[in-house]
């Protein structure tokens, strides 16, 4: 036998990370093959948790230790491929931040000291504090806070927190503004589809659609094949060149937050050059032209607003966008065919994000880009089999009456602070890491400090460990069942399945079981409505009804295209399977199941309003203050942006991918500001150099590169970048740019804009 | 015998860092620290290259991703006093790091700047090792490495078709970047097949290599992008 290089590093390696200090070892320690094993190789399907996407995952096992993740060839939404952050997602197994058992803290927050506790005694504490407030009747006064990707824990925590009594389940999805949106026009609340495999023509308000959406690998697919043909065209509107500019024909640079306007200004010259689609306006639209109320009054429908109130020099002046090139574009996205106006999660932090959103999307309806291949779609969705109505009792029913507090996470009017409208009793946080992009950090904090209790069930140790009084360590997606629908953002049918690729590691425990177990523990009403062992017991109830269903598949390899030709033709046949037992176990071999069908023309799904037609709203001339006022004191206008994969967190504990984000910077760890040309010669400032960046709220120190991807009044400065590994444990990093935003205001209302602050920058004394 | 080669169409690539990512998981690159990218001394075997070009506001960028080109004529080989670094009978220019005895004339010589030395002891935070790939071992401080086409998936692909009695397909080998990258703008195969992919695409009018007029024959061909239309 040949000498081959094995590299099994100490099999019974002790993975005892005291929870206080993760610090990496000694650079001198040589990394060897000290042992022998028998190396046996296996792949295991399951669903990545690296981000909301739901992508189908392979993941390599040599024995009984995970070493690398690979794409599901069977899973329609990313097939082979997975993104960065997927590559990386290993190290979020073996972390050296994970919490390994529960812990309970001990002589109050300031000592720090905590106490590694069983999981009886863990869940005897939490179920006690939640029994007793919810025996005074304040079980309203208990939170959850933050997101859960995966739709089937947050169906069953919403399930907990309604038989519990609690409005509060609360989360910061920036998503939510589209969704208003379609709930407008559409009378859906849920995320509308964009079908990019047979688009044309993109139209995108600053949508980082390659990079930053759920569905980005089912997305980059599609661009790679259009541009192989050579039949798409992209048109990219923002302030700032980023990566998805780069991948556009052409970059149309507007002033921030006026993205909105400009394509105000598009279907103002669609209007006036009657460049719309006549047809689609008169049969499924309302409130084009005007139209009468209850009370019999007149009111303007979009048409007669939008050539009343705008004038198309405004517009040309406001967003800074030559006139010609609005009117081209204005002409070439209505003279396509099969083109796409889209916007993303963006909008919701600018002060008149739904106004903007509103407009972009009624340049679909204007287009007629509705409910037609390569247009605006709606994802059917699966037929999972819905969890029994659970039993509300008289006092969870009181409790969920109280108002709902929607602060931490959209407004800074931290009123809770003060007992209005009541006190919170008990936090819960999530397993999962705020968004790096997360606007009321500071408010954040303070609601922490006064919290009584704080229970977290983040797997890793982070920055909110200083206010937590008990860890109940979740796992990661490599350790769980799980069961994932694709995202609205996709027009595919899919439900992802995994099942554990390996142990818990030490006696970190599924949140999903946890769940189950504490509702265990609390007897009564909740014990009832949580019948289930385990969590997987309750994704077998949900998958039986995909079962039972007359359509759809479990995956199949893809088909080549002159069999997908006949099954059109001719119609999807599935084999059945014979018992439920033998469906799911195929399921969980194959990663779960799809349905193929998708019809067009399915009025009813797309639109849920009364009419069943698209509801115009006419736009109102005040809108797009956007622009804070000149200011001698600070010149330029910071704008603050999401870098490649991190809007959902930052990916601090992976850091194979942080390493990789700078790379259009040419920087592995260090933030940056990047300056135009033009001001970096007026400021004496060279690329590379050290630079104050200061708002009214806070400097950063941090370094210049010029970049012409900006206007000349502009800085822009990335979110989501951690500067070290493991990631700073401090909430208000130092460093993070978002500490220069205003801390005041109210994303409800639009009082403030989180991503645009007025800065001025200046080079450091040395 | 084959020539692998590859083909990458820059038209498709969307610079999203997947392949870069793949890499250094699969072939147990370290990740840098602000110390070393502080001292440029940071190994990524496969990097994109950031080319910004033009004035506000008409600019445009490129991303280059630049594995080991495999050069048919590789400078490197020709400066290694040891034979460490050598072309072998498949295309590919490979590495023997128990031979290398660190003198750098290889990195010096390598016109693409490819070739990475470690200057530090490969470092991984403890419970991580266990992730490690045991197909491909950790270099050591002092040793020069660089892309390798991940040879050891030649070598799995070859034990494979052996053990099922059968030819090596040419599409039972491809690198970890191939496999992964989202836009599908990385091709794999062997350019000395006229039927494969890459050998068809390589002869393509949008085709060019990195410094060709060097004469190194890069085995890794590049797919311009299309007309600009801004």
């Amino acid at each position: 036998m040949k000498r081959r290089d094995f590299l099994k590093i100490g099999g019974g390696a002790s993975l005892a990370w005291p929870l206080s200090g993760c610090a990496i070892g000694k650079l001198s320690e040589r990394v060897t093959n000290t042992t022998w094993s028998g190396n046996l190789e296996s792949w295991i399907p399951t669903v990545c948790g690296a981000c909301p996407g739901g992508c189908g995952i392979l993941v390599r096992k040599i024995d009984d230790r995970v070493v690398k993740v690979e794409g599901n060839p069977w899973h329609p939404l990313n097939r082979d491929k997975v993104c960065p952050r997927g590559q990386a997602a290993v190290d979020l197994l073996y972390n050296p931040a994970r919490i390994q058992a529960p812990q309970k803290r001990v002589g109050g927050r300031a000592s720090r000291k905590w106490q590694e506790i069983t999981w009886e005694e863990a869940l005897a504490i939490l179920s006690e504090k939640l029994i007793q407030l919810r025996n005074e009747g304040k079980s309203h006064t208990v939170i959850f806070l933050g997101q859960l990707d995966s739709s089937a824990s947050a169906e069953l925590l919403s399930r907990f927190m309604r038989t519990y009594g609690s409005p509060n389940q609360i989360q910061f999805d920036p998503w939510e503004i589209l969704e208003n949106v379609y709930s407008h026009s559409h009378g859906i609340r849920d995320l509308l589809a964009f079908d990019f495999e047979n688009c044309r023509y993109i139209l995108s308000f600053g949508a980082q659609f390659l990079t930053n959406w759920p569905t980005s690998l089912e997305v980059q697919r599609a661009y790679g094949e259009r541009r192989s043909k050579r039949d798409l065209k992209i048109v990219q509107v923002e302030p700032r060149f980023s990566l998805t500019a780069s991948r556009a024909d052409s970059w149309i640079p507007v002033r921030p937050g006026t993205e909105g306007l400009l394509a105000l200004g598009i279907a103002s010259v669609m209007v006036r050059e009657r460049l719309y689609d006549e047809e689609f306006i008169d049969r499924f639209t309302s409130k084009f032209e005007d139209w009468t109320d209850q009370r019999g009054e007149k009111v303007e429908g979009f048409r007669t607003a939008i050539l009343r109130r705008f004038r198309l020099e405004d517009i040309s002046d406001k967003t800074g966008v030559p006139l010609k090139t609005l009117i081209e574009t204005a002409k070439e996205f209505s003279s396509s065919e099969r083109a796409l106006a889209i916007a993303d999660y963006n909008l919701f932090f600018h002060k008149d994000g739904f106004f903007q959103a509103s407009a972009i999307h009624a340049l679909n309806a204007l287009g007629g880009f509705i409910d037609k291949p390569g247009g605006v779609v709606r994802q059917r969705k699966a037929p999972l089999k819905a969890l029994p109505e659970p039993q509300v009792d008289e006092i969870a029913k009181k409790a969920l009456s109280q108002p709902r507090l929607d602060w931490p996470v959209k407004s800074s009017r931290a009123g809770t602070l003060g007992g209005n409208p009541y006190e919170i009793n008990c936090l819960m946080l999530s397993p999962q890491a705020l968004p790096s992009s997360y606007p009321f950090y500071r408010n954040f904090e303070r609601v922490l400090e006064k919290t009584p209790f704080v229970v977290s069930f983040q797997p890793y140790q982070d920055a909110s460990l200083d206010y937590v009084d008990l860890v109940l360590p979740d796992t990661t997606f490599f350790e769980k069942w799980q069961m994932r629908e694709v995202s609205s953002l996709s027009m595919k049918t899919v439900v992802g399945v995994g099942q554990p690729v390996v142990e818990p590691l030490q006696s970190s425990r599924p949140f999903e079981d946890v769940i189950l177990s504490l509702a265990k523990k609390m007897g009564g009403p909740m014990a009832s409505n949580f019948p289930w062992p385990t969590h997987q017991e309750v994704l077998r109830d949900q998958l039986s009804g995909l079962y039972e269903a007359e359509r759809g598949s479990i995956f199949i390899p893809p088909p080549d295209e002159v069999q997908l030709k006949i099954l059109e033709e001719q119609g999807w046949r599935f084999p059945r399977r014979d018992s439920l037992d033998a469906f799911l176990k195929d399921i969980f071999e194959k990663g779960g199941w799809q349905d193929p069908v998708y019809h067009f023309n399915l009025r009813t799904a797309t639109y849920q309003n009364i009419q069943r037609k698209f509801e115009f709203l006419a736009p109102v001339q005040d809108q797009n203050q956007e622009t804070e006022p000149e200011d001698a004191e600070f010149p330029f206008q910071l704008i603050l942006y999401d870098l490649p994969f991190t809007p959902t967190d930052s990916g601090g504990n992976m850091p194979v991918f942080q390493q990789t984000l700078g790379f259009q910077f040419e920087s592995e760890w260090k933030i940056w500001v990047e300056v135009n040309p033009t001001t970096a010669e007026k400021l004496q400032v060279r690329d590379r150099d050290p630079v104050w960046v200061e708002s009214p709220s806070g400097k950063i120190r941090t370094v210049a590169r010029v970049f012409p991807g900006l206007a000349p009044g502009l800085l822009a400065m990335p979110l989501g970048k951690e500067e070290v590994f493991p990631p700073e444990k401090k909430l208000s990093d130092k460093n993070s740019p978002l500490r220069l935003t205003r801390e005041g205001g109210d994303l409800r209302d639009g009082s403030v804009s989180q991503r645009t602050v007025r800065v001025k920058i200046y080079k450091t004394g040395g | 015998m084959s020539k692998w080669g590859m083909v990458i169409d820059l038209d498709r690539c969307t610079g999203c860092q997947a392949c870069v990512a793949a890499c250094m998981v699969e072939n147990n690159v370290p990740f840098s620290t602000p110390e070393i990218e502080k001292r440029q001394r940071s190994i990524s075997w496969m990097s994109v290259l950031t080319v910004t070009e033009g004035t506000y506001p008409d600019i445009r960028q490129r991303f280059i991703p630049r594995p080991c080109m495999h050069c048919e004529n590789p400078p490197c080989v020709k400066v290694c006093p040891v034979g460490a670094t050598y072309k072998n009978d498949e295309g590919l220019v490979a590495q023997i790091y128990t031979r290398c005895i660190g003198c750098r004339y290889c990195t010096n010589n390598c016109p693409y700047t490819l070739k990475y030395f470690n200057y530090f002891p490969p470092h991984w935070p403890k419970p991580m090792r266990k992730r490690l790939n045991p197909d491909v071992s950790v270099r050591q401080v002092g040793v020069v490495e660089k892309c390798t086409f991940c040879h050891h998936r030649l070598q799995k692909a070859k034990e494979k078709a052996g053990l099922e009695k059968r030819q090596l397909r040419e599409e039972d080998y491809v690198p970890a970047c191939v496999q992964t990258c989202p836009p599908r703008a990385i091709y794999f195969g062997d350019l000395d097949n006229p039927k494969s992919p890459v050998a068809l695409l390589a002869k393509s009018s949008r085709a060019f290599r990195l410094l060709e007029e060097l004469g190194t024959e890069p085995q890794v061909f590049y797919l311009t992008e299309g007309e600009w239309h801004g």
